[in-house]
Order: C-alpha cells, then sequence, then structure tokens
C-alpha cells in the first residue's frame, strides 16, 4: 500500500459511525431514492419491475394502501396503468386496462383538483366521474361528504407527475387509501414529488436507451 | 371551484389545501428536497449542458452541506480516462494543476494506490493519511496527515470523500470529491446519504446527455 496507513481507530469509527443501516426516516427516504437510481439504470430490470419497487416503497414509507403507476405511450397520446398495488384483484384488471387520452391528463374538467405542489395534486372525490367509481368499484362514494378538510375520503386520490423536458407528462404516480385517513403533509407530498420527478429520469433515460437501440438496429 | 358538470369543490377544502401546501418550503428538510426536485428537473433539461448541469451540482452542495471545495470528475470517453470536470471553491492554480491530472480505471477502484473507508452505498472516506506522497505535493501540502487527529470526527487537510456515478452494469461514469467542510466535521450520515442521492442524479443526466450525443452522431 502507497501512502501511510490509515490509524485502525479512526478506521473502526469510521465504520460504526456510517453504518449502511438506515437510523430515521430521512435516511430511510434517501437509502431508497439511491436503490431505485440503481434499479433504473440498471438496463436488466424491465421498467415495470422498477415501478413495482417504486409502489412498494410508496407502501411502506409513507402509509398509502393504494398506489398506481403509469405510463405514457412513447409514440400515442395514450396514458394507461403499469402497476397497481393494494388493489382487489378484480379492480387491478379494470385499472389495467384503462385508457386515458391528452384531455384526461391534462384537463381540470374531466378530473376536479386542487393542487399540492408543482407536481401533485388532490383528485377529489367529489369530481369523481362515474366510470372511475366504477372502476375502483366506489359506487356509493359518487355522493361524499366531508366531515373535515382534513379529511382523506374514498375517491380521492393524488396524483404526482412524472414530466419530461418539454413540460409534457409522460407518467404519474397515483396514490389513494392512507393509513391514517387523512391528507397526507406537505412534506410528505413533495418526497412524493421528488420521487417522481426520479422517476422521470429513469422512463426518459430507458427511452432514450431504446432510441439509440432501434437506431443501432437500423443501421444496415 | 365549478368544473365538469358544475360539480363545486367544497370552499373549506380548497383553503385549506391553499393554506397548507403554498410552494414555498418552510424549513430546511423541505428547501433540499426542492433543491433536489430542482436538480433532477436540470438533470432531464437538453438545453442545460452537462458542464453547467455540475456546476448546479456543486453550487447545490456548497449551499446545502457547508463545503467549501467540491471537485466532479468524469470518464472521458475519447481519453478514455477519469478527469477533472469542476472544481469550485478551489484556488486557481491549484484547479489548474487538478485540471490535468488524468486517472486510469484502477486508481479511481483501488484501495492500495488511494487507501479508503467504506461511508455508504456510493460513498468512501479518503483520509490523508493513505494519501500518495506525490499528492500531497499538489496539494502543496507534504506534511499533511503526519498531524495526529485531535477528534475522530474532525476532517483534516487533505481528507476527501468520493461519491461514485454509477451506469448500467455498475460502470463508473465519474465521482464527486468533497472537502473541507466548513465545520471542519465529518460529515453527518444523513447529509452524506443526500449527497449520493445527488450522485445517483448526476449519473442520469450524464447517461442520459452521452446517449443524445450517440444518437445525433448515427
Amino acid at each position: 500500500m502507497a501512502g501511510d496507513s490509515i490509524p485502525p481507530e479512526f478506521r473502526t469509527y469510521i465504520e460504526t459511525s456510517y453504518t449502511f443501516i438506515p437510523k430515521n426516516d430521512e435516511e430511510r427516504i434517501a437509502d431508497n431514492l439511491i436503490d431505485l437510481a440503481a434499479a433504473g439504470m440498471d438496463t436488466k430490470q424491465p421498467l415495470k419491475v422498477v415501478f413495482e419497487q417504486v409502489a412498494k416503497f410508496i407502501f411502506r414509507q409513507f402509509g398509502f394502501s393504494e398506489v398506481a403507476i403509469g405510463l405514457k405511450d412513447r409514440k400515442d397520446p395514450v396514458w394507461k396503468y403499469e402497476v397497481a398495488l393494494g388493489f382487489s384483484k378484480d379492480t387491478e384488471l379494470r385499472i389495467l386496462k384503462v385508457r386515458y387520452n391528452k384531455d384526461d391528463m391534462y384537463s381540470q374538467e374531466t378530473f376536479p383538483n386542487l393542487k399540492l405542489g408543482k407536481l401533485s395534486e388532490l383528485n377529489v372525490a367529489e369530481g369523481l366521474p362515474p366510470s372511475e367509481a366504477d372502476m375502483y368499484d366506489r359506487q356509493k362514494m359518487l355522493n361524499p361528504k366531508r366531515t373535515s378538510s382534513a379529511d382523506f375520503m374514498l375517491g380521492d386520490s393524488i396524483d404526482i407527475w412524472m414530466l419530461d423536458d418539454k413540460k409534457e407528462i409522460i407518467g404519474w404516480i397515483e396514490v389513494s387509501s392512507p393509513k391514517d385517513r387523512k391528507l397526507p403533509s406537505r412534506t410528505t407530498t413533495r418526497w412524493l414529488e421528488l420521487l417522481g420527478s426520479l422517476c422521470a429520469q429513469i422512463v426518459m433515460s430507458r427511452w432514450a436507451e431504446d432510441e439509440m437501440r432501434s437506431k443501432k438496429a437500423a443501421v444496415p | 371551484m365549478a368544473s365538469r358538470s358544475g360539480i363545486i369543490i367544497d370552499p373549506e377544502l380548497k383553503h385549506h389545501v391553499d393554506s397548507t401546501y403554498s410552494p414555498l418550503p418552510r424549513d430546511e428538510q423541505e428547501k433540499l428536497i426542492e433543491a433536489m426536485l430542482t436538480l433532477t428537473e436540470a438533470a432531464r433539461d437538453r438545453r442545460i449542458s452537462l458542464r453547467a448541469f455540475l456546476e448546479r451540482v456543486a453550487r447545490t452542495l456548497f449551499r446545502f452541506f457547508s463545503l467549501d471545495e467540491i471537485a466532479i470528475g468524469l470518464y472521458d470517453r475519447t481519453q478514455k480516462m477519469f478527469v477533472y470536470e469542476v472544481l469550485f471553491g478551489y484556488p486557481s492554480d491549484l484547479a489548474a494543476q487538478y485540471s490535468r491530472l488524468k486517472y486510469e480505471y484502477e486508481d479511481m477502484i483501488s484501495n492500495d494506490r488511494y487507501p479508503f473507508i467504506r461511508t455508504g452505498k456510493l460513498s468512501e472516506l479518503d483520509p490523508v493519511e493513505g494519501l500518495p506522497s506525490d499528492e500531497r505535493q499538489i496539494l502543496n501540502r507534504p506534511y499533511a496527515g503526519s498531524l495526529a487527529r485531535a477528534a475522530e470526527d474532525e476532517f483534516h487537510e487533505g481528507d476527501y470523500i468520493d461519491v461514485w456515478m454509477y451506469g448500467p452494469q455498475k460502470s463508473l461514469l465519474g465521482w464527486l470529491e468533497i472537502s473541507k467542510p466548513r465545520s471542519g466535521r465529518l460529515p453527518s450520515r444523513t447529509n452524506l446519504r443526500w449527497i449520493e442521492v445527488i450522485a445517483s442524479i448526476c449519473s442520469f443526466a450524464i447517461r442520459q446527455r452521452w446517449l443524445q450525443e450517440d444518437v445525433a452522431r448515427r
């Protein structure tokens, strides 16, 4: 070994101070973001598998019992769910069959909502279209009454947008049914937005890889 | 707020949401999340060059983690060597010397040439005690490392932390090198985790720009 050696007591101090096991929520979130980024970079892992990891992380860390993740079709203006976690099997199958168009994704008319942050919004149960209530098996919530503004009602959902560099929606994370039945804290929505933004980066990277592969394949 | 079919969003709910979720960060943690979010957006913005993006990263590290010296290195695909791309907070003569350094892959990973201690999944501390004498000369600190550490968490002159940026199949794309914390102490484990997240964001920024270059070339 070139240079002087590292004093053993210093090495021990560092190794015990910087153990890999997260000691609080903040470290746990950071740790999961690092793992997700690594999974996103690993081109051998299908995007769907990465999204399943994202959904499980949200379920465990932020206490949402239902998490769905959707993507835009690369060529057509069609958006569909890729992953649905925490739903009954029937509901999951219905969710995965749904297709949305540009109006559905961008218009305030189809899904009345309130902005929670730059990348997130609350879709209120009061505005849930009957077709969606059907999909989620929530017919009984078509005429909901809110008892408190802080309540998260059955039929409410939060969308976190994945945007590309032109600010177009390339995907989204949808969370609902928080275990405490309350709207999440502002900090939690910010964490979710950061997660959504990292997912957008992963999607864009995968699409760039695909483009490169198809260009290579096109060369005679 | 009226919308589809005259649906009215309860004004009390709207007031609650507007006042609870105001966009201004209210504490240091929210400011940091906001800064990370801004970096992820810049990472995928094709109009921002890689160098400009990495300079933003250095400024974020300077501001949020109170580090006075930040170097960011990249794998140079033409030279097939690792070189420094951004040197933030270094005196200009030292920055000029660093800019001329080139490393082989073996230099980057070898525990023999640069003895290190792992501090996280992506990071390691390279204590000055293990710094090769030729590099101490560059630092103009030939005697650095000969002084005993007064406290275990003291960050010595010549210590630095490398945080690795990996691409597909663990290929090494670049690294963040941080030193001179204003507190004179090693960074907290939590802060180091966040710096590792920033390095992960950098990996995507690098990878995406390389892919864009490759696609444009074909």
